[in-house]
């Protein structure tokens, strides 16, 4: 019985040693590791490899960040590699491919500390052809002795046109450097060429890969494999608890984790790596929230060819609603400003279609497409979709240049305050390319309206900065002063940048102003310090409400009720308070807040400037309703996810998450006002304020 | 609960199909879930002919994201705080110096070298670690457990491992472990706790003579299946307390309100 066993062991192991089912090479019976003979290529760092410095490298970048090491417990004979990588630099090792076409998979193995490495193929200028990138992410397989091994998907290489193959390494979290040994790229195969696509909604690409700017991008090349099917359930178990122990509060938990959680299960099932993870990066999107994302994912190999230098925001299309009528769901969708080579798009044309649909529903389209694809919590927000249809992809936009096909405008003419009955069809693929000037950055701010330190109207880089000063177009008796700012990161420092100018605008305002205007359009939110702080201008000390975050008890479905919600508040006002206001406020002088896309700190601050006596709030509609702060989780090579946890229970016992704050005057950006260059929302607030002067 | 029973012995058939499919086999395949109390033992391995001499190394297939599922620590199993030098966020895992004062980058361990996953947490001397949980739902209490390979030489009380709540970082329960680490080097520390409130995190420090490692950190309801250590109530003396509290004021104070990933 005993040798029967063992024979049967002795079989298995071979089996499994010998077994054409592996990534890469093979482990002999002693735990040797054998490449895999029909290896096309292969490093063993027996000898020193030859390494690629780009001519634009740093010179902190230039010297080798790598020793060939004589281990005893190499993978694969007694040498393998030391890395070291200087932090913002990559070490490059190059590799022979054959001269043919044909498609691989590259494997690698590495041990102490992290890796993250891909395989970088650069064709000739002749050819046309952008790199192929083909990130390593671990398959399970580890050692005894610590080595982790690392695969790609399979990419697919035009052999005849390489100008150059590497493999790209960036290691960290290593106590004396990252082992590498046995770089392997094994052939499969059936090459796959490159292919154009025209945009997301165009089938060329087949499932498994993204249309990104006109170029189809094989989704595998950027996420690990296909877990193997002893450890995929474990896998998605544990992705699915993640989601379900700590995601969310009251709203977002009932509204939308359900249908995350079903994304997740759909993942046991998947047939290839990039249903597998894509799946997961869906699941994500269906929580549906302003702090949850994923990153890593498909990317462009290279960028658009043309430029739509255009900033988009919700308006009220006013002057062309005749000829195309509003959408029963959504609001219109305007040109808030731009910048050179934008398509012949002024401020005041109209996005009505993208792909032939609402601009809007085409963003919705995106959600298993597009990894950057961000939502505010409150559903009945889309201020973060329409600001990411134009801008530069840097700053998250460019959803347009990079996912459609064509879109539909309705352009105007501010001299004689009319809109074409024509709408206009432009192809993407067809728009030129830039000739020059700032990328615009979209802040939902037509203009701008200080009369001195004026943030610069030829790219709207407001970003970390605060700009104030007094209000153009008023008089000096008037005394209105204003605030244009995104940030809200005081980062628990009172004597911070951004803590300091409140401190120091509520200072001079209560002393010499009359009103107020804070335009906080493209709120970025921030900490909670330089929230509490703004409300310390308006109104007498409180506790609006009481923090309850990151998620207190596991999977918590918030209070059932109001009184429940009012018990917490109770509970844990002293402890885990938002304490706005403040003793020596003041209760003479208005101010009119203007918000648009704004969401988490930036969610607090209106919220507690909200209800205060002399305070209005101008908006298209609630804000994003992130009431809650997030947890995040990196994986391997750039992969990972944040999940916000989470949330904020009001004095009144209402759990907050989920439903933005309400302006107190719901105004839309006027399509007219845009023609004759006027910015709505500010003559609105303007117009308050004149009437509310303090005494 | 039927259904994990299914899992289980479906990864049992799996098992088998991995080393018929699968190089490597000699596979760890059963480090997943990892058990909230005693050792995590990988299942039986094939073993190799006997003529094929002195075996160098064995090797497995684990789960890369580490477990198990239920696991109320965000990241205890250290498979998804890795950063490289000079990066911080909200990690389920945040290192500080011994004075609690400056947030520190974490090294890495891998591979077979760590208890469970593919990473552990390199413990450096003089270092405080904070885990962020969250309390177990439904009136259950808790059981706790972590493991630590210390430096040779070291018992295993140089490494204080303590939870707390989150937010206020009032102490809870002091983990508590045999004196000196088993055969391989590592401690274990556990203990329980009753219903909370409010999240439950732990907090750490590291007074080890040299570098040691960290994983299979776990916080799971108390159900009753398992024996854990029950923890020692442990009043902290001043100087820990303000190391204690200077940490606290960091995450606090610095605890985000704005997109992830500098978006």
């Amino acid at each position: 019985m005993r040798r029967r066993d063992l024979s049967g062991l002795a079989a298995l192991w071979l089996v499994a040693v010998a077994s054409p089912d592996a990534f890469g090479g093979t482990f002999d019976s002693r735990g040797q590791y054998q490449k895999d003979p029909a290896a096309a290529a292969y490093l063993d760092f027996s000898s020193p490899p030859e390494r690629y410095l780009p001519p634009d490298a740093e010179m902190k970048c230039e010297p080798p960040m790598f020793q060939i090491e004589t281990l005893e417990d190499a993978l694969d004979g007694t040498g393998a590699l030391r890395l070291d990588v200087v932090p913002d630099c990559a070490e490059r090792l190059l590799i022979q491919l054959p001269a043919e076409q044909g498609s691989y998979r590259a494997t690698a193995w590495m041990r102490h500390g992290s890796l993250n490495a891909r395989i970088v193929v650069e064709y000739t200028e002749a050819s046309g052809l952008p790199s192929t990138v083909a990130k390593l992410f671990p398959t399970g397989r580890v050692t005894s002795d610590g080595w982790v091994e690392l695969a790609s998907n399979e990419f697919s290489v035009a052999g005849a046109q390489v100008e150059r193959a590497y493999i790209r390494l960036v290691s960290f979290a290593g106590v004396a450097g990252v082992d590498l040994d046995a770089v392997e790229v094994g052939s499969l195969g059936e090459f796959n060429p490159q292919k154009a696509c025209t945009g997301q909604a165009d089938f060329a690409c087949g499932p498994d890969a993204v249309c990104i700017a006109q170029q189809c991008v094989p989704g595998q090349a950027y996420v690990p494999v296909l877990p193997h099917d002893a450890i995929r359930d474990d896998m998605v178990d544990m992705l699915a608890s993640r989601l379900r122990l700590f995601f969310g509060g009251r709203q977002s938990r009932a509204e939308f984790l359900p249908d995350a959680l079903a994304e997740v299960e759909g993942m046991r099932t998947a047939k290839t790596a990039w249903q597998f993870w894509n799946g997961f990066a869906t699941a994500v999107h269906r929580l549906h929230d302003w702090h949850t994302s994923v990153r890593g994912g498909p990317d462009a190999p290279r960028p658009p060819s043309g430029r739509l230098n255009a900033c988009f925001f919700e308006g009220d299309a006013d002057s062309s609603q005749g000829s195309w009528p509003k959408d029963p769901r959504y609001h219109d969708i305007l040109v808030s400003h731009v910048g050179p080579d934008a398509a012949g798009l002024k401020p005041g044309d109209r996005l009505v279609a993208i792909d032939g649909v609402h601009p809007l529903d085409w963003v919705g389209s995106l959600i298993a497409v597009d990894w950057g694809f961000h939502s505010a919590t409150d559903p009945d927000n889309f201020a973060d979709w329409a600001e990411r249809l134009g801008g530069p992809s840097w700053t998250g936009g460019g959803l347009i240049l990079k996912y459609a096909t064509s879109f539909t405008v309705i352009r105007c003419d501010s001299a004689t305050m009319t809109c074409s009955d024509i709408p206009e069809t432009v192809t993407v693929a067809d728009l030129p390319p830039a000739t020059g000037g700032d990328d615009i950055a979209c802040d939902n701010r037509p203009s701008y309206h200080l009369s001195t330190n004026i943030p610069s109207e030829s790219n709207h880089y407001v970003f970390w900065d605060i700009f104030r000063g007094p209000i153009a177009d008023t008089t000096p008796s008037e005394a209105i002063f204003g605030m244009v700012w995104d940030n809200l990161f005081g980062g628990g420092d009172p004597n911070g940048y951004v803590n300091t100018q409140i401190q120091d605008a509520t200072a001079e305002w209560k002393a010499g102003a009359r009103g107020v205007i804070l335009d906080h359009r493209a709120g970025n939110g921030g900490t909670l310090d330089a929230a509490e702080n703004l409300t310390k201008l308006v109104r007498p000390l409180e506790t609006a409400a009481v923090t309850r975050m990151p998620i207190e008890i596991a999977g918590d479905e918030g209070p059932a009720d109001a009184a429940e919600g009012q018990a917490i508040f109770d509970k844990f006002k002293t402890s885990h308070g938002y304490d706005i206001g403040d003793p020596g406020h003041d209760p003479l002088l208005p101010v009119a807040l203007i918000l648009h896309r704004d969401g988490s700190a930036s969610d607090y601050m209106p919220f507690g400037m909200k209800g205060a006596p002399k305070v209005r709030i101008f908006g298209p509609h609630a804000t994003a309703g992130a009431f809650s702060t997030f947890i995040e989780f990196t994986y391997w090579n750039g992969l990972g996810f944040a999940l916000a946890s989470g949330d904020t229970i009001a004095s009144t016992g209402q759990p907050l998450i989920g439903r933005g704050v309400a302006p107190d005057e719901v105004i839309l950006p006027r399509q007219s006002d845009l023609l004759a260059g006027k910015d709505t929302l500010h003559e609105a607030a303007l117009s308050w304020v004149r009437q509310e002067l303090k005494p | 609960m039927s259904r994990r029973r299914g899992h289980a012995a479906s990864a049992a058939v799996a098992i088998v199909l991995a080393c018929a499919l699968s190089p490597g086999c000699g596979e760890e395949r059963g480090v997943n879930p990892v058990p909230l109390s005693g050792t995590n033992t990988p299942d039986p391995v094939p073993t190799p002919p006997a003529d094929a001499g002195p075996v160098k190394r064995t090797i497995s297939l684990r789960n890369p994201l580490g477990g198990p599922a239920g696991n109320l620590f965000a990241d205890g199993d250290f498979e998804l705080s890795a950063l490289p030098e000079g990066q911080s966020g909200q990690y389920g895992w945040r290192a500080f110096n011994d004075t609690g004062t400056a947030e520190l980058s974490i090294k890495v361990e891998t591979g077979g070298l760590c208890r469970t996953g593919l990473r552990c947490a390199v413990l450096e001397p003089a270092t405080i670690l904070f885990a962020r949980g969250a309390a177990a739902a439904g009136g259950n209490g808790h059981v706790a457990s972590l493991w630590i390979k210390m430096a040779p030489g070291d018992a295993c009380d140089a490494a204080r491992v303590l939870l707390v709540f989150c937010d206020t970082f009032g102490i809870l329960k002091k983990l508590s472990s045999e004196d000196e680490p088993n055969a391989d080097g590592w401690c274990e520390y556990g203990g329980v706790l009753p219903p909370k409130d409010s999240s439950v995190c732990l907090y750490l420090e590291s007074h080890l003579s040299a570098p040691g490692l960290l994983d299979s950190a776990v916080l799971g309801p108390d159900d009753g299946t398992v024996s854990p250590h029950s923890g020692v109530i442990w009043p902290p003396p001043p100087d820990t307390s303000a190391r204690m509290m200077a940490v606290r004021e960091i995450i606090r104070r610095r605890m985000r309100f704005g997109p992830p990933f500098g978006q």
